[in-house]
């Protein structure tokens, strides 16, 4: 018999449920455990649900291999507070692909609600409420999947021109495992007394609020500007003990409506800073690649998500994964997506007009692939602009996601630094427009407009 | 609902409507004439063939550049078109005129059964550069024209002698044709005539002070029938394009609605706004569109958000009316006419309600680009009917981005491609257009389909189809978030 891996697992769990005769309702659900193994679930009590069809779920459930238990089919009975259980709102309705037959005929796809414990990672597949939600200022994440694509003086750069145009800029450092903002935007004597970590580590002690106040600085960036600059970094004036504090900072904190988990806790200290700040915009810089911190940013922080791409297999492989995680839960592709915009960065100056509809028609393709909407063949879809209406936007379409905003390679901005004035190296307002020109325009308009 | 915005919503429909009647100079105001900057060479005394999609403005110049009146905005408003200031224009063929200027096409099929396609057209231009001798007292086509044939020399001596007298005066005659696919009822007359004229107007190139100019659609100039003949690769190498930038489409909209007979003043009140009093010196009645909102995007962006606002819908995560209204509309070469771009805004004012405080909304713009697919769907069915054969097996049967091989699949289990070539042969010589690359099979044709901007390829490989084809022939487009059943 062949090994049962990961990914089969979850496929065999599902297309075994098809060939058995169960009963309408409850439906079946899938919990995965944080080792990947499987068990059916049924929000219901064992006694009523036919005897028979719980003993085939039994035997179908034994067959997973490896990524079998020896547990029974969970039911209400299965714990004791089972309400908390099956509201879980960590249950998402999930596309599995059935593979394919002995014959290579395609199976087609099991819908099922599917709780999966993870060690980490659950961040990806949280986003907010955000009607219920009282922030004003628009925040802006930006992600890479890799550093060294220029995020961070995209992000010095933008905070510089919002503040130009008049706006109260509020930068929030969010890389914690490798703070370097602060240096590219404060330098080391103007760091707050406190930083994002400490705030994490004292809000765990009940005390966050007592630090507020004395973690924001001002950047000398926006000493030539109409508005200030304002700067929440990650780590604090002469911290020693950095590594000590981060080791407890994502750490679940209790609270009286039970554990608040990390990306709660995030949300709690961003909506304070901008109480406190009172701020236009929050530009926030996320830690680069697929970790927990980042997908608080994109999923429960952020109304527009800057994510950093160059065009190489490791952009497209990473982002199709990360897409991909979305896609087969489909509820959530449909709240994430219209949020996400994809920048170019370091977009080379040579053959750019071809490079640049090359970057663009792979963006659409991976976009529509993993997030857009199908849209069924034959059938006219009527504009309409309501949540549920079909979202597939044109390959051409300069609002759409997929869509890269362009920032042009520019040595000059390889070692930048932002406070240099341009007779001692630095860059002048022109050199900036012409590389960053339209991260500036994109981000100004988003913020013209507030919160959707 | 504001008056001003009824009034401007007013001017845009007279705006679309005066463009839509291309043809029918009499009533048009000059005020509604812009030339893009990249037209002008369009407009060069010395530029013989002028290619255009359907709609991108041929018949269009057709007419207002024979017209006095026009001529005169044109060099008032538009210096750097440097139109030549004492130039007798002339039309030569097209439809609207009448057959004092050119033999229409019925006389046309009874000229070409008796004569040389060339000798028509010479006899036109005869006519029009005013030869003195025995010519000038024939009175019917048919006598001109068999005048011609019959006395090549006298003909190419009085060629000469009226060169001359341009030259002695400064002048200079030119003179224009278009609706070359009007020129007979079927392709088998077509050709020859429209492959006649071509010779004759680089004839005309030896003179100093005569010239012609030929408006055509790209598609006419591949067609080898019309075009083998030896030197037509000089003709084409210094063709003009009418191409429609969007700045160029917005430009031509301001410069029509500072000009409507209604809403003009409310308009101007608003681009002052971002242009000040200046306008471009005019010495006309005319108002000129200042420069700035000419070539500026920005610009002309922002004065945009004043008559349709600035998203489409709650946010701009959907779209912004100024890109997306193009957007939409353009083609597989991203090619938009200004018929389709006046078509979609033209519904759009019209679906207007009083509650609306723009003169146009999202809403509207989003109907009007259907409409306007409708419209550029009619007119390429009507123009290359194979695409129809093409195109029906796909429908609901197809989702883009897809593979060649998908496409290819449903062509042969269908057996369309040879359906058509059927077809194609039982009408013979009279079968008009055929895909050029029908021989080559479903990649050829694919071909065809990419040059008439009906396809195009994503990243060189995957056949994409843009929306403004996709909807109206009933394709899906591949998603990835299935419906949920």
């Amino acid at each position: 018999m062949t090994v049962i891996r990961f990914n089969d697992a979850l496929r065999q769990a599902a297309h075994a449920l098809q060939g058995l005769n169960l009963p309408e309702q409850p439906k079946p659900r899938l919990l995965r455990d944080v080792y990947g193994r499987l068990r059916y679930a049924l929000d219901c009590a064992a006694a009523d649900y036919p005897a028979d069809a719980l003993a085939a779920m039994q035997a179908a459930q034994s067959t997973l291999g490896a990524y079998a238990t020896s547990g029974e089919v969970l039911t209400r009975d299965s714990f004791s507070f089972p309400d908390r259980v099956f509201s879980d709102p960590d249950w998402h309705l999930t596309r599995i692909d059935l593979g394919a037959d002995e014959d290579g005929v395609h199976r087609g796809e099991a819908l099922l609600q599917v709780l999966d414990r993870q060690v980490t990672g659950q961040d990806w597949l949280r986003p907010v409420q955000s009607a219920a939600e009282q922030h004003r200022a628009h925040r802006i994440v930006f992600f890479g999947l890799k550093g060294g694509v220029g995020r961070s003086t995209a992000l010095c750069m933008t905070a510089w021109g919002l503040a130009r145009k008049g706006k109260r800029v509020l930068l929030i450092d969010l890389d914690l495992e490798s703070p370097g903002l602060s240096a590219l935007i404060l330098p080391r004597d103007r760091l707050a007394e406190f930083g994002v970590v400490d705030w994490l580590v004292e809000d765990g002690v009940g005390q966050g609020d007592s630090v507020l106040p004395r973690m924001v600085a001002a950047s000398p960036l926006g000493e030539s500007t109409v508005n200030a600059i304002r700067v929440a970094s990650a780590t604090g004036q002469g911290d020693s003990a950095y590594l000590a504090k981060l080791a407890r900072a994502y750490a679940d904190v209790p609270s009286e409506h039970g554990p608040q988990r990390l990306g709660q806790r995030l949300q709690r200290l961003v909506q304070s800073l901008e109480a406190q700040e009172q701020p236009d915009v929050v530009l926030i810089d996320s830690r680069a690649g697929l970790h927990d911190l980042a997908a608080v940013a994109i999923t429960s922080l952020a109304d527009t998500a800057l994510l950093f791409a160059t065009d190489g297999a490791q952009s497209w492989d990473g982002y199709r994964q990360l897409f991909s995680h979305w896609q087969q839960r489909p509820e959530i592709a449909r709240r994430v997506r219209e949020r996400l915009n994809i920048v170019r960065a370091l977009a080379p100056k040579s053959n750019r007009e071809a490079g640049v509809q090359r970057f663009q028609q792979r963006a659409y393709e991976l976009f529509s692939e993993t997030l857009y909407d199908e849209v069924p063949a034959g059938i006219e879809p009527l504009h309409d602009d309501s949540a549920d209406a079909i979202f597939h936007p044109a390959d051409t379409d300069d609002a759409a996601p997929h869509f890269p905003i362009l920032i042009d390679w520019d040595e000059r901005f390889q070692e930048f630094d932002p406070k240099l004035r341009p007779e001692d190296g630095g860059a002048s307002p022109a050199q900036i427009e012409a590389a960053f020109g339209a991260l500036l325009k994109f981000t100004e308009a988003r913020v013209e407009e507030g919160v959707a | 609902m504001s008056n001003d915005s009824v009034r401007i919503r007013s001017a845009i429909v007279e705006a679309a409507h005066s463009l839509d009647q291309a043809q029918a100079i009499g009533t048009q105001s000059p005020g509604f004439t812009y030339v893009p900057p990249t037209h002008a060479r369009a407009l060069d005394f010395e530029v013989t063939l002028v290619e255009g999609m359907r709609g991108a403005g041929k018949s269009f110049w057709w007419s207002r550049l024979a017209s006095a009146e026009h001529r005169s905005f044109i060099h008032d408003g538009f210096p750097e078109a440097k139109l030549p200031e004492k130039l007798e224009i002339r039309q030569g063929f097209g439809t609207g005129a009448s057959t004092a200027q050119y033999p229409d096409a019925e006389q046309l099929i009874d000229l070409v059964d008796e004569f040389r396609p060339r000798s028509i057209w010479r006899a036109v231009i005869a006519n029009h550069a005013g030869f003195p001798g025995p010519v000038s007292k024939l009175s019917t086509w048919k006598q001109r024209v068999q005048w011609v044939q019959s006395n090549a020399e006298e003909y190419a001596l009085e060629l000469a002698a009226a060169d001359a007298r341009l030259e002695k005066s400064q002048s200079k005659l030119l003179v224009l044709f278009d609706a070359l696919d009007r020129l007979a009822d079927d392709w088998q007359h077509i050709r020859p005539l429209a492959k006649g004229l071509l010779q004759v107007a680089l004839d005309m190139r030896s003179t100093r002070n005569i010239r012609c100019k030929v408006y055509v659609r790209p598609d006419m100039l591949e067609d080898e029938e019309i075009v083998s003949f030896p030197d037509f690769v000089k003709l084409n190498a210094a063709k003009a394009s009418l191409r429609w930038q969007r700045a160029d489409l917005y430009a031509l909209l301001y410069q029509c609605l500072g000009n409507a007979s209604k809403g003009a003043e409310e308009f101007k009140k608003l681009a002052r706004d971002y242009v000040g009093n200046k306008t471009a010196r005019s010495a006309s009645s005319y108002w000129v569109l200042p420069t700035a909102l000419r070539v500026d995007e920005e610009l002309q962006e922002r004065l945009f958000e004043r008559v349709a606002g600035k998203a489409m819908g709650s946010s701009t995560k959907r779209g912004k009316p100024y890109t997306w209204l193009v957007n939409h509309l353009q083609d597989g070469r991203e090619q938009v006419s200004p018929r389709s771009f006046f078509a979609a805004l033209n519904t759009a004012a019209n679906s207007a309600s009083s509650d609306d405080e723009l003169p146009i909304t999202y809403r509207g713009i989003q109907r009007g680009v259907q409409d306007a697919s409708t419209i550029r769907v009619d007119e390429i069915k009507e123009d290359y009917p194979w695409v129809t054969t093409l195109m029906s097996p796909l429908r609901g049967n197809l989702t883009v981005p897809c593979d060649f091989g998908d496409l290819a699949s449903i062509w042969k289990r269908e057996g369309t491609l040879l359906q058509l070539e059927t077809s194609i042969r039982r009408q013979g010589s009279a079968a008009k257009l055929p895909p050029q690359h029908l021989e080559q099979g479903p990649s050829g044709v694919v071909i065809d389909l990419e040059s008439l901007g009906m396809l195009n390829r994503l990243d060189g490989k995957r056949i994409q189809m843009p929306d403004v084809y996709r909807v109206a022939f009933g394709l899906g487009r591949r998603g990835g978030v299935k419906p949920l059943k």
